[in-house]
């Protein structure tokens, strides 16, 4: 046991020490950036009633973006819609999306107002856009009102704007 | 930042008074050294200069076993991505404080000594990014993407062990590996930067290496 202080065998004491030292600095780094596999993302609304309850359309939806070369559909002619996913423009402040309701043949328009911010993700993951929510109105066929719940669209899968629909 | 200084003096000089016990007859101040990193201008001669950090570092040698250090450099970062063609640059000095610790005080050699030790760096630097033409989902349009001096303040910690050996007179040769961790990271609303002076690439967690030519005064 005494040899184990002996100060002959102090150096190689001190050795071992060094290297468990830079072995656990060593296993403490491991780990690595996964990348998202869609860099666009999206903006999340969800359609309510008046009196603050999740609602479903009870009819055929459209959902059309509106742009200068023809409109671009986003959601097409679904039945029992609660909400949808959609992206914004990366480099327009105004975003204009048509409501068609097939059965009882009308259509509201909602207007989406953002700032967007160009994202650096990483050499390996590439970069996205992303937006900030500033305004958002609609017209009022059966749409009652537009509410911006969180304004902030990025990769958090998170309610952004409520839809609220007359009862 | 008086009080940290402050906090670190009294440690240090706590440390150093507990060793007194033993050692009353050596002298408590030892000197100092000067250092220079010639790993940091090796890498980007032989391996790559897509980045690299450039330093110096002067330490002081308290009773042969304590040796607070202040580190500074220069990092420098640019280069093009493979996969998407995205263009990093940036570049601004850095500052590392700490302390390494002789894990042979209590058996000097002339040949050197094993230590270990930490620091804790700081840098402000801005960077940008270039990228190519992104679609707009809506439009179908292509939209530049160009990021130009987002700023980034980060603030890291390192744990090191390294070697010291005597070569000739006051000159040695020494190496440390270290481990790196990042306390405040810089993401903004542009994203994170890819390169930190001083740190190196992005993440939480990172490792160094050092190679200096270090003398003896």
């Amino acid at each position: 046991m005494s040899s184990l202080t002996s100060p002959s065998l102090r150096p190689l004491k001190s050795f071992r020490l060094a290297a468990v030292l830079t072995a656990v600095m060593l296993l403490a780094a491991c780990g690595g950036d996964d990348c998202v596999i869609n860099n666009t993302v999206t903006a999340n609304m969800a359609f309510y009633l008046s009196d603050g309850n999740p609602c479903q359309i009870n009819d055929t939806l459209t959902v059309s973006v509106v742009r200068v070369q023809g409109d671009s559909v986003v959601l097409n002619r679904k039945l029992g819609a609660t909400g949808l996913s959609f992206p914004l423009g990366y480099a327009s402040a105004c975003d204009t999306f048509v409501f068609r309701f097939a059965r009882m043949g009308v259509s509201d328009t909602v207007f989406i107002r953002h700032d967007n911010h160009p994202y650096f993700i990483s050499l390996d993951c590439g970069t996205a856009m992303f937006h900030t929510l500033t305004a958002a109105d609609c017209t009022h066929r059966l749409m009652q009102s537009v509410v911006i719940t969180h304004p902030e669209i990025n990769y958090d899968a998170q309610e952004n704007i409520q839809l609220v629909f007359g009862n | 930042m008086r009080k940290k200084t402050f906090s670190l003096c009294l440690a240090i000089s706590l440390l150093a008074s507990l060793s007194l016990r033993a050692e009353d007859e050596l002298p408590f101040f030892r000197g100092v050294s000067v250092s220079a990193d010639v790993f940091g201008w090796i890498y980007p001669i032989f391996v790559s200069d897509a980045y690299y950090n450039n330093e110096v570092s002067l330490s002081a040698n308290l009773l042969n076993r304590f040796f607070p250090v202040v580190e500074t450099g220069y990092g420098h970062c640019n280069t093009v991505g493979e996969l998407y063609g995205i263009r990093y640059t940036t570049a601004a000095p850095y500052f590392r404080v700490g302390l390494d610790y002789n894990l042979q005080y209590k058996n000097p050699s002339p040949a050197g000594f094993i230590f270990c030790g930490v620091r804790a760096g700081y840098s402000r630097s801005t960077y940008d990014v270039s990228a190519p033409p992104v679609t707009d989902p809506v439009s179908g349009l292509a939209v530049p993407f160009q990021l130009s001096a987002v700023p980034c303040r980060a603030l890291w910690g390192e744990a090191l062990v390294g070697i010291r050996t005597h070569v000739w007179r006051g000159f040695h040769l020494g190496w440390t590996i270290r481990y790196k961790r990042l306390f405040s990271n810089c993401t903004s609303q542009n994203g994170n930067p890819w390169f930190i002076p001083g740190y190196g690439v992005h993440g939480t967690e990172t490792f160094g290496a050092t190679y200096q030519l270090i003398w003896n005064f």
